[in-house]
């Protein structure tokens, strides 16, 4: 084949443009650090990594989600324990006032200490977390509970202002958990009982007394019941974290092993492109600056 | 006498010759680096020989020769390579053009790892559920409207870029026809001139590589092919149409379609006919303007829509914080495309974004759920993608798109390449041959002058010293 000096310098811009290039990707692999910046730099990898980092993205918020629940349910479960308390303390008043050697005033005394008791017991049930009330439904912004005077300006009942709305959280694409303690089923035979205990005692009848102990021992059930459930959902939560959690890492890890280059590699390879490209350049300048005929004619 | 003279002339035509010969050589090392030029040669033949009269036959001693001529000059030429080459040529410039463009689109999708409209659509998501989580939240309310905000931007601003990049093409494709014009009137000059050069028995070859010069580049943009005539003339087509015959000249047009949003139709005003480039750059352009950008268009419309009529559908049903507030869009019904998708005014009393399922409940977040839900919901594609899946299976045949445009346009480069090898090896100039022929030229031509001294000498002999003896 005969070759002229245009081809000479053609092949030796070429092998220069080629490996230039080839040192260009290498060095934007090592700057970036990652795999592919663009689609076509690998559109399977890219498809893949699109959809790793939505489903990581669906479960952040799946986790930030398990942890407002959580929030909320050690809210829940630190309400419903001090009511287990003040009802523990209700029962404990009451049979107090069983015995026949109570007096009236003993009696009545007793009936005063119930009555702040139940004030406290619509305190917790009115427990606000995060500007939530906890006990009300749906109706989270406002207070559930309040309490019917009558007309000498005792209180004779307790209404319930919030609704049977059940908080349903999503904790996965297929898992759900309900939140929240409604207050009417929960707390109103309580209240109820512990208003029917005061007044039997203020009444000073020891049948009614005993009627309105074995009322409370019941609606004390009813709260211990509702712990109990708040206290499964929260290991419920617990797990699903933890199991979210460790999902999470495993996803990172893959998006890290699709997207994320090797350094050792790369940069190695980043190297061993410079040392061709010099050796391209010193092949270049050789083959541009060659001595033709003409030098050497005298 | 006559024979002396005789010798005088044939070393002036040696002279001459060889000096012609020279400057041959100085054409070809002056265009060394000219695109196209094809390295030309003096040819010298020996001069017409005549016979020697005599007494006693016709022809004695035999014939004499008269010394040397140069006979043409010849050009390196390979017409029958230069359709090929220019077949290549064609391609490897619609497929470069091609991936040009594509990667102008890819660009314009910009989707990058961390902020593309993949990214924008899960945040979209996410920030419904956080919303569920605490629906009476006002600035839970207000960063999904952020967050809904950036989607809407992120799908105007690329279905605009869309159509600025159609648009810009369009002008390209324009400007392109304007130079097939202008190239196919200067074959048709050079033709004419070409085929009377001819004619008076030269060869024009400078001539012909301009004309190759155009009709490689009329490739290069439509995919021309050249047929070249005995008498010199090239018969250009494009297209399956005649561009150049002889002197005259096809034109091409070009019009708003009005069937076609108003882009560049191109057409032959000769006889109205509708032209399609097959090859070349405007091939590339055109596939890409009528086909591609079209089908992202497409994909970012169908994603809009969907967006739009599922979110609607299920914010409609649902209820805001506030008694009154239900029946409500989150966008704009009437705008569904990726162009004008936009948030309804219902929602500009963040209030009335619909979180909960149940009239009046502020704690209620199960709408909000559900339209969190609708990220898994298979709405695209015949039913068997999600909004999600359906962008990134379209992003990934972008990118399987440009890789094929590339992975082409490189083929062919190389096979082009080669081929201007394999041209550059016949018809280049190698600077060495022609110092060699230069000397070889100029030793011939020192001869000839040495030729002349020595009869000069000769005729001094016979004009000052014959016949002189005894004076």
């Amino acid at each position: 084949m005969r070759i002229t000096q245009q081809m000479i310098m053609r092949n030796a811009v070429k092998y220069m443009d080629d490996n230039l290039k080839r040192l260009h990707n290498l060095q934007g692999k090592v700057a970036s650090g990652k795999e592919f910046q663009r689609p076509s730099d690998n559109p399977s990898s890219m498809a893949y990594s699109m959809s790793l980092r939505s489903t990581l993205e669906s479960n952040q918020a799946y986790l930030d989600t398990a942890s407002l629940v959580d929030g909320w349910l050690t809210a829940t479960d630190s309400a419903l324990g001090e009511m287990i308390k003040v009802a523990g303390r209700g029962i404990e008043l009451t049979r107090q006032g069983i015995p026949d050697t109570q007096g009236e005033s003993q009696r009545a005394a007793l009936a005063g200490e119930l009555n702040i008791l139940l004030r406290q017991a619509v305190d917790i049930g009115n427990t606000n977390h995060l500007g939530n009330y906890i006990f009300a439904g749906f109706q989270s912004t406002s207070a559930p509970f309040d309490f019917i005077y009558d007309a000498s300006g005792t209180i004779s009942g307790v209404n319930y202002g919030g609704d049977d709305g059940n908080m349903l959280r999503s904790l996965g694409a297929s898992v759900t958990i309900t939140q929240n303690i409604l207050g009417e089923p929960t707390f109103e035979d309580l209240y109820n009982a512990m208003i029917n205990a005061r007044d039997a005692l203020l009444s000073n009848n020891t049948l009614n007394v005993q009627n309105a102990l074995s009322a409370l021992e019941q609606a004390l059930k009813t709260v211990n019941e509702a712990n109990t459930t708040n206290g499964a959902r929260q290991r419920q939560a617990r797990v699903v974290q933890e199991r979210l959690e460790k999902t999470q890492i495993e996803l990172k890890s893959l998006l890290s092993q699709k997207e994320d280059i090797n350094l050792a590699e790369a940069i190695s390879l980043l190297r061993q492109q410079e040392s061709i490209y010099q050796i391209v350049l010193e092949v270049g300048n050789r083959a541009i600056s060659a001595l033709s005929l003409f030098d050497m004619l005298s | 006498m006559s024979g002396l003279f005789t010798g005088i002339n044939i070393a002036l035509q040696a002279m001459l010759s060889n000096q012609k010969a020279i400057q041959v050589v100085e054409h070809n090392v002056a265009n060394a680096n000219t695109p196209g030029y094809k390295r030309q040669e003096a040819v010298m033949a020996a001069g017409v020989p005549y016979s020697m009269p005599s007494l006693r036959g016709m022809v004695i001693p035999g014939q004499m020769g008269t010394g040397v001529i140069v006979d043409r000059i010849k050009q390196f030429n390979l017409e029958f390579f230069d359709g090929r080459y220019r077949n290549e040529l064609a391609e490897t410039s619609r497929w470069n053009i091609q991936r040009d463009m594509l990667n102008q689109i890819e660009l314009t999708l910009a989707e990058t790892t961390s902020d593309g409209l993949s990214s924008r659509l899960d945040a979209f998501w996410s920030a419904w559920q956080a919303l569920s989580n605490d629906p009476s939240n006002m600035a839970i309310r207000a960063d999904l409207k952020e967050r809904a905000n950036s989607l809407i931007n992120g799908l105007n601003w690329r279905a605009e870029a869309l159509v600025k990049i159609r648009k810009d093409q369009d002008l390209t494709i324009i400007e392109r026809v304007s130079e097939i014009n202008s190239l196919a009137s200067q074959v048709a000059r050079l033709n004419t001139e070409i085929v009377h050069i001819k004619g008076t028995g030269n060869q024009p070859n400078d001539l012909i590589d301009e004309r190759d010069r155009h009709l490689n580049r009329l490739s290069e943009i439509g995919g021309a092919v050249a047929n070249i005539q005995d008498n010199g003339e090239a018969l250009v087509s494009i297209g399956g149409h005649s561009l150049v015959i002889g002197s005259s000249v096809y034109t091409l047009s070009t019009e708003p379609d009005s069937t076609n949003s108003n882009l560049t139709r191109i057409y032959w005003k000769e006889d109205n006919l509708s032209f399609s480039a097959k090859k070349g750059e405007l091939a590339g352009l055109m596939e890409v303007r009528d086909t591609v950008i079209p089908q992202f268009q497409t994909v970012l419309d169908n994603l809009a829509n969907q967006l739009v009529t599922q979110v609607n559908q299920t914010h409609y049903n649902g209820f805001g914080l506030s008694a009154g507030s239900f029946e409500n869009y989150f966008f704009d019904p009437t705008r569904t495309t990726a162009m004008s998708i936009t948030l309804s005014s219902d929602i500009d009393d963040l209030g009335n974004i619909a979180a909960a399922g149940t009239i009046n409940s502020p704690g209620d977040g199960s709408n909000a759920l559900t339209i969190n839900v609708l990220q898994n919901a298979l709405v695209l594609e015949g039913n068997t993608a999600t909004i999600n899946q359906y962008y990134t299976r379209q992003t990934s045949e972008l990118g399987l798109l440009i890789r094929q445009a590339t992975t082409r346009a490189e083929d062919r480069r190389i096979v082009s390449e080669s081929l201007e090898m394999m041209r550059e090896s016949v018809a280049g100039v190698n600077l060495d041959e022609e110092a060699a022929n230069l000397v070889k030229y100029q030793r011939a031509f020192q001869a000839a002058t040495r030729m002349v001294t020595m009869l000069d000498e000769m005729l001094d002999h016979i004009i000052n010293r014959l016949g002189v003896g005894g004076r």
